[in-house]
């Protein structure tokens, strides 16, 4: 339990950021206005989606479902800063995105947004225990190594530590992957498929792992998928369906 | 992050990549490039001051003031000035006698510290560096020529001198006549009371001096200014008897064996890092989804790059001081004085030129490594290689040539080297847009895959391009390599051919001309015999040489001494007349045949007149031809012959060589009994040398060209890896689709035979333009062509593309799906 009050110690041994300053009297995490994407194009461009407006509270899980091709991993990636909206504003712990620079959108995913990908993502030549501690100690985290054998331990590889992603299933990776997306206490997470390429067992064994840590971290859980059952485990369903997001 | 994790985070991937073929490839290419520019530094410094080391023993000095009076006392107060070592010699030819013999012989009257370089060995050893007064060293010559032994006294002039030791080799023999002679070795002490040295006698006097190079330059440029037609400068830094030929030869095969493997290198790090850079994009994009800045991904990079560089840069370093142990010991015999150890400063040198090529070359991929965006994690399509602009490339290309001009100190070679990798890439790219398709389609028809051949040199035509031009480029550089040395091996033996004349018979006067033929043909020797007298130029077309000439002819070693003169009747048949005719037999007029370098240093040309003071006789005679001589021959050679009519008032002496083996050595013990008043110099110690430093330069070479093979075969290596892992896939789809594995792998076979053949074709053509600068620009030889080359390259280029292709696959193709 000491570990888990590393974020509140961890203001006290950084240098305050803008991205630590949240508005005390709101719970919204994210607030996604008016969002148009188009890709430049011969004919006018290719539309992906018009006016879309999101708005996240903390500790929320929301699934944005569709098709293949409907432009969620395109809204996503607008979302959590790592792509320029058309048109449309994004507010992030009460701080608008618009015009940060990379340097800062670094800042700010370092500090307060994770990411869990289809594909897992670990650096190969790293071992578990290294791909989680890599996380921390780009956060600047006081005890990177503690916090990441804790974090694995919580997932239950406390025998996989050392192993590679070579070494290691399917399963056991994505373990890794929420670890590390966990481990920095991020206000919001960002799931791109997370069980695409896992069994179904092993699947439902990952996500149960992944609101549970949800409920208890009070993260905000942003989770695109086109599984019907596993959206339906969300608090709110968004589909993103000819460029519209409808609250289903 | 903080600096110190991510040093850790840099060393641990440079750690863990040590398993990937991209970053192997690029340490391979910094090692091989410390490497081969440490070596070929530290041996070209080596070597260097090996020679000058060598030529100063032979002086017993740095530089040697010759004249025929004593040194004055500025310019002994200037070489003091400088701080420069010094110390006087007198030498001079006169009889030394015993009761039963007498012998003309050379003497030199020494001080100490004497000699000032190289070593005066003695048998047997002396504990003083000069003989004490009243005491003599004497060489063996002297000692067997005079029937003495170690322990007898001679007479020299109205002294006595017991001699305490023979001299086994010494420096500082003279230069001319005198050196011929056997010496006697005397305290200069001693030398009045001989009262051999009177005025009017004719007495060399020398004066040795040693200093560092800069002092030697600076004072040598002094004496220069005001040295009197009588006086002689001989500089280690100036005069390198003997092994000059070879040094310069060796220079310009390590400069040019230098220059082909740094290219190669620089192709290598070039194509490694491209590789290296697209594989790392992946996690460069993963590193910034958790937080890191570009600028911290950029240093990340920057420090792995570092990392591989210093254990390149230490790696390379030992690596090139052992393969210098390895020449050291084999060059280490070769030169009397012993190789000196090279200065190990210049060790920086490799490892500086690594990273500079590091850094020009590789700052734009990583530049590219740190602006990857994180969407790539989502989007594999943003992760696609970002191709450089033609500026950026251009200013890569040029930086790239400064540094390897900055390491060759020449501008020029680096902008022909540069020049060829461009050209031979844009000829290569033109080429195979020429000549691939219609080949493939014909090739086409012997494949169920035919089609797809002719799609994929459609498809890959930009890629065939860069590859065929790279492939060409190497295969021409390295057999450009194998040929130049082969020529140059050829070059070195011709300058010692197997007849090389190893005994110099000097001072034959008239009367034993026809006995002394005589004698030699009983042996079975036909030597030519050539008159010689001394003299010295004193006028140009009827004009003083310092009014014609200009300054720099002016200080031409021709104009400020004696020169050998000849006469003959007909054209020596080693040296070849390239200008005007060689006179007939019995031509009445005063004609001169002049040497070539001679004519053009003092702008002579055919029909000028020049006036000859010989013997205190003034004599013109106008230039009828000119000659090329080869003076590495070790026949005798003359600057300047005369027609014989022009020369018969003057007494006249012969010369000749011959060569005589090892078992014909009492030989020249039974012409000295016949013929006693002959000189006879024995130079087959020296052509030893001279040949075994050509053996041993060449045994270095091989370990440079070993270097460079093995640049070369990585960048085949690292080509062929690239092409192959693209084809992996293409192929594993077709197993899926029904193709057998038999017909992919003939499909490979054939496109890459093809491609093999293609770029040992061009490589060919190349190697011959090539070979032909090299010989033509560096070695001064003919151009020839070589028909081997055009067989064998293609057929080269056909066997290791299909090797490699053949050793390449390992997986089959579901394996190689799933890994996709």
């Amino acid at each position: 339990m000491e570990l888990l009050h590393a974020k509140l110690d961890r203001s006290n041994n950084q240098t305050p950021s803008i991205f630590d300053m949240q508005t005390p009297e709101s719970n919204a995490v994210l607030i996604a206005t008016g969002l148009n994407k188009t890709f430049p194009g011969d004919h006018g461009g290719l539309n992906i989606f018009n006016n879309i407006s999101i708005h996240a509270d903390a500790g929320e899980s929301i699934a944005i479902i569709g098709p293949s091709g409907a432009g969620k991993s395109t809204l996503l990636s607008i979302l959590a800063g790592l792509d320029e909206p058309s048109q449309g504003s994004i507010e992030l712990l009460g701080q608008s995105l618009t015009g940060l620079d990379e340097e800062s959108r670094a800042e700010l995913r370092s500090n307060h947004i994770s990411f869990v990908f289809q594909s897992f993502q670990l650096l190969p030549e790293l071992t578990a225990l290294d791909n989680v501690q890599l996380a921390l100690e780009i956060q600047g985290h006081p005890e990177p190594l503690k916090q990441a054998g804790y974090w694995l331990n919580r997932v239950g590889l406390e025998q996989r530590h050392q192993h590679t992603p070579a070494q290691m299933s399917g399963g056991e990776q994505q373990r890794v992957a929420i670890a590390r997306a966990f481990a920095t206490e991020p206000s919001l997470l960002f799931a791109d498929e997370p069980t695409g390429n896992l069994d179904d067992k092993t699947g439902t064994e990952i996500i149960d792992q992944l609101f549970e840590l949800n409920q208890q971290l009070n993260t905000t859980l942003i989770l695109i998928t086109h599984d019907a059952s596993l959206a339906q485990r969300c608090q709110r369903r968004l589909q993103l369906h000819n460029g519209q997001l409808l609250e289903l | 992050m903080r600096p110190k994790q991510l040093i850790n985070l840099a060393l641990k991937q440079s750690r863990s990549d040590l398993r990937t073929f991209e970053w192997r490839a690029l340490l391979l290419a910094l090692l091989l490039a410390t490497t081969l520019a440490t070596f070929l530094t530290l041996l070209g410094n080596q070597l260097e001051n090996g020679l000058s080391r060598q030529s100063a023993s032979v002086l017993g000095a740095d530089l040697t003031l010759s004249d025929s009076k004593p040194v004055s006392q500025d310019d002994i107060a200037t070489a003091d000035a400088l701080k420069l070592q010094h110390t006087k010699v007198v030498q001079f030819s006169s009889m030394l006698s015993t009761e039963e013999q007498i012998l003309l012989s050379s003497i030199r009257a020494v001080e100490a510290p004497y000699p000032l370089r190289g070593e005066l060995r003695t048998d047997p050893p002396q504990s003083t560096p000069i003989p004490r007064p009243g005491t003599a060293w004497a060489e063996q010559q002297l000692l067997q020529r005079m029937g003495v032994e170690v322990g007898t006294t001679i007479s020299l002039g109205y002294s006595s001198f017991k001699i305490t030791a023979a001299i086994i080799s010494s420096p500082d023999r003279g230069n001319g006549f005198r050196s011929f002679s056997p010496q006697l070795l005397i305290n200069r002490q001693d030398l009045e009371a001989t009262r051999v040295v009177q005025p009017g006698s004719r007495i060399g006097y020398r004066t040795l001096f040693s200093g560092t190079e800069p002092q030697i330059r600076e004072y040598a440029a002094q004496l220069s200014e005001d040295l009197t037609p009588q006086q002689r400068l001989w500089s280690v830094y100036a005069d390198q008897p003997m092994a000059a030929g070879a040094l310069t030869n060796a220079s310009s095969f390590l400069r040019m064996t230098s220059l082909f493997g740094l290219l190669l290198c620089g192709l290598l790090i070039t194509l490694s890092l491209r590789r290296y850079s697209s594989a790392q994009y992946r996690r460069s994009a993963l590193l910034k989804c958790l937080g890191l800045k570009p600028k911290q991904v950029l240093h990340l990079y920057l420090i792995k790059l570092i990392f591989g560089w210093s254990l390149a840069a230490i790696l390379g370093s030992l690596i090139s001081i052992i393969l210098l142990q390895l020449t050291g010991s084999l060059l280490q015999t070769i030169l009397p004085a012993g190789l000196p150890a090279p200065d190990y400063r210049l060790s920086a040198v490799g490892p500086l030129l690594s990273l500079a090529l590091l850094l020009v070359i590789g700052f734009s991929p990583l530049l590219q490594i740190s602006r990857i965006p994180v969407m790539g994690l989502l989007r594999r399509d943003q992760l696609s290689h970002q191709g450089l602009s033609w500026p950026a490339r251009l200013t890569i290309l040029l930086l790239t040539g400064v540094v390897i001009a900055f390491y060759l100190g020449s501008a020029i070679n680096a902008l022909v080297a540069i020049l060829l990798t461009v050209g031979t890439i844009l000829v290569a790219g033109v080429f195979a847009s020429l000549f691939l398709p219609p080949a493939g389609r014909f090739l086409a028809r012997y494949s169920r895959l035919g089609r797809l051949l002719g799609f994929r040199i459609r498809q890959q035509r930009q890629w065939h391009r860069i590859q065929l031009g790279i492939m060409s480029l190497l295969l021409a550089l390295l057999s450009s390599l194998l040929l130049s040395q082969t020529e140059l091996v050829n070059r070195w033996r011709e300058q010692i051919p197997q007849d090389t004349p190893n005994q110099f018979v000097i001072n034959i006067q008239p009367w034993e001309l026809e006995p002394l033929s005589e004698f030699l043909q009983q042996a079975g020797l036909s030597p030519n015999l050539y008159p010689m007298i001394r003299g010295r130029i004193t006028l140009i077309n009827d004009q003083l040489p310092a009014d014609v000439l200009t300054p720099e002819q002016l200080q031409h070693n021709s104009l400020r001494r004696e020169l050998n003169l000849s006469w003959a009747a007909q054209a020596p048949k080693h040296n070849q007349v390239i200008a005007g005719k060689w006179w007939p037999t019995d031509t009445p007029d005063n004609l001169i045949s002049v040497e070539q370098e001679l004519a053009e240093s003092l702008g002579l040309k055919l029909g000028d007149t020049v006036g000859f003071e010989i013997a205190g006789q003034k004599l013109s005679a106008t230039v009828s031809n000119i000659r090329q001589v080869e003076w590495r021959s070790f026949r005798p050679n003359f600057y300047l012959i005369f027609s014989p009519k022009a020369m018969e008032q003057y007494p006249q002496t012969y010369i000749t060589s011959f060569k005589l083996s090892g078992e014909q050595a009492e030989l020249s013990r039974e012409l000295l009994k016949q013929f006693p008043a002959l000189t006879l110099i024995d130079v087959s110690q020296w052509i030893d040398q001279a040949s075994e430093l050509i053996t041993r330069l060449i045994q270095a070479s091989t370990l440079i060209l070993g270097l460079t093979l093995c640049a070369g075969l990585l960048l085949v290596q690292l080509l062929l890896y690239q092409e192959l892992e693209q084809r992996r896939h293409e192929n594993a789809l077709l197993q899926v689709l029904g193709s057998t594995p038999g017909q992919t792998r003939r499909l490979d076979l054939l496109e890459f035979a093809l491609l093999g053949f293609t770029s040992g074709a061009m490589a060919a053509v190349l190697a011959e333009i090539v070979t032909g600068l090299i010989s033509y620009r560096l070695l001064n030889l003919p151009l020839i062509l070589h028909p081997s080359i055009w067989v064998l390259l293609p057929l080269t280029g056909c066997a290791v593309f299909t090797l490699g292709t053949l050793i390449s696959r390992r997986r089959s193709g579901y394996q190689q799906l799933r890994q996709t």
